[in-house]
């Protein structure tokens, strides 16, 4: 058990703030995306003893943490479906708060930005800005590298308009 | 199109997880996997023990027709826990070992899964019932010396309603799956 705890110590300290970023920008608020953050540590804690050490420690991570929102997004679209639909047209981020600077308020548009993006979508964009390459991103998302190429020129081109 | 990613890239490090208090976290991590340890055990002991402490304990059961009664009743209730264990328990290794795509192939699998558990499993559990319990009342009804006739009758009155509950409860499950599970699996298939 000891073993396991500094293990898992070890995985916390070194992506605890990658995860928290791809669970920021798939769930599109704080509140949520600390749920699912919650979650996935979890995930990570009772599979901790499968993970074998030849396998990329971040590509293992990451797949936990997309499986993982997809789940909960799965699970939140069963139980609050009609929240969700009216759920849309509010913002996610209070865009508009006094107190926040030019830069926090640019992070918050653009996180608000990918939590409007088809779900997939989400996670390849987030990936690539955690410096995933495009062999890692189709290795976690299932997606061929080719097309994954594909789609983050079309996500590149949507993301540059909703932010300008 | 380079300048921007790297700006997002930029912007999108800014943000940092809360720090959290790893020493209260593994204990409650502990403490979670510990239960959950818990709840399969007494999932998957507590029928056999059951069947086991009412198998040594009631003298009933040196009787063909109850023991063949109480086998069947078993044998259905096995079935329906098993495949509600399989449903509940399998999830979590799949989520660190397969990619996107095809863990949502997998959760669609388990979600038709689920569906098929109470369309077909569900008629057979209910199958197994009445005549476990059918066998079991051979027995009962012998010993009123009652003409055959009504004992085939009482026999049919049963299956009857036994039948119609199961019909009026397998419908209803049905029906919330169709509004809780089907929207999920056509999410789920237009997810990529």
């Amino acid at each position: 058990m000891k073993n396991k705890e500094q293990k898992f110590k070890i995985v916390y300290e070194q992506s605890k703030d990658k995860v928290y970023r791809l669970c920021l920008g798939f769930m599109g608020n704080k509140t949520d995306a600390d749920d699912l953050f919650q979650e996935v540590l979890i995930k990570v804690w009772n599979n901790l003893d499968a993970f074998r050490n030849e396998s990329n420690i971040d590509t293992w991570i990451y797949r936990i943490t997309t499986n993982t929102a997809l789940l909960t997004l799965n699970r939140k679209t069963k139980l609050n479906k009609k929240e969700i639909d009216y759920q849309t047209n509010i913002p996610h981020y209070e865009i508009e708060n006094l107190n926040s600077t030019d830069k926090e308020q640019e992070v918050k548009k653009l996180y608000l930005a990918i939590s409007l993006l088809k779900e997939i979508d989400r996670i390849i964009i987030g990936l690539l800005l955690e410096n995933c390459s495009y062999d890692d991103i189709s290795n976690i998302t299932g997606l061929k590298t080719s097309n994954v190429g594909v789609r983050i020129n079309r996500i590149k081109k949507t993301l540059s308009k909703k932010l300008k | 199109m380079e300048k921007d990613i790297k700006n997002w890239q930029n912007l999108w490090k800014e943000e940092k997880s809360t720090p959290l208090d790893l020493r209260k976290l593994i204990t409650h991590l502990n403490k979670i996997e510990k239960k959950g340890k818990l709840e399969r055990i007494i999932l998957l002991v507590a029928v056999p023990i059951t069947i086991i402490v009412l198998a040594t304990l009631l003298p009933v059961l040196s009787n063909i027709y109850y023991s063949i009664s109480i086998i069947l009743i078993s044998f259905a209730m096995m079935m329906i826990l098993i495949q509600s264990y399989r449903s509940k328990y399998s999830l979590i290794s799949n989520g660190a070992e397969l990619n996107n795509n095809k863990y949502i192939k997998y959760l669609i699998h388990k979600l038709k899964q689920r569906m098929l558990t109470t369309s077909r499993y569900m008629w057979l559990y209910t199958f197994l019932l009445v005549l476990g319990i059918n066998v079991g009342y051979i027995d009962i009804l012998q010993k009123f010396n009652i003409s055959i006739i009504v004992r085939i009758i009482i026999h049919l009155i049963f299956t009857v309603l036994m039948i119609c509950a199961m019909y009026y409860s397998i419908e209803k499950r049905k029906k919330e799956n169709n509004n809780g599970i089907l929207p999920l699996i056509d999410f789920l298939e237009n997810l990529n």
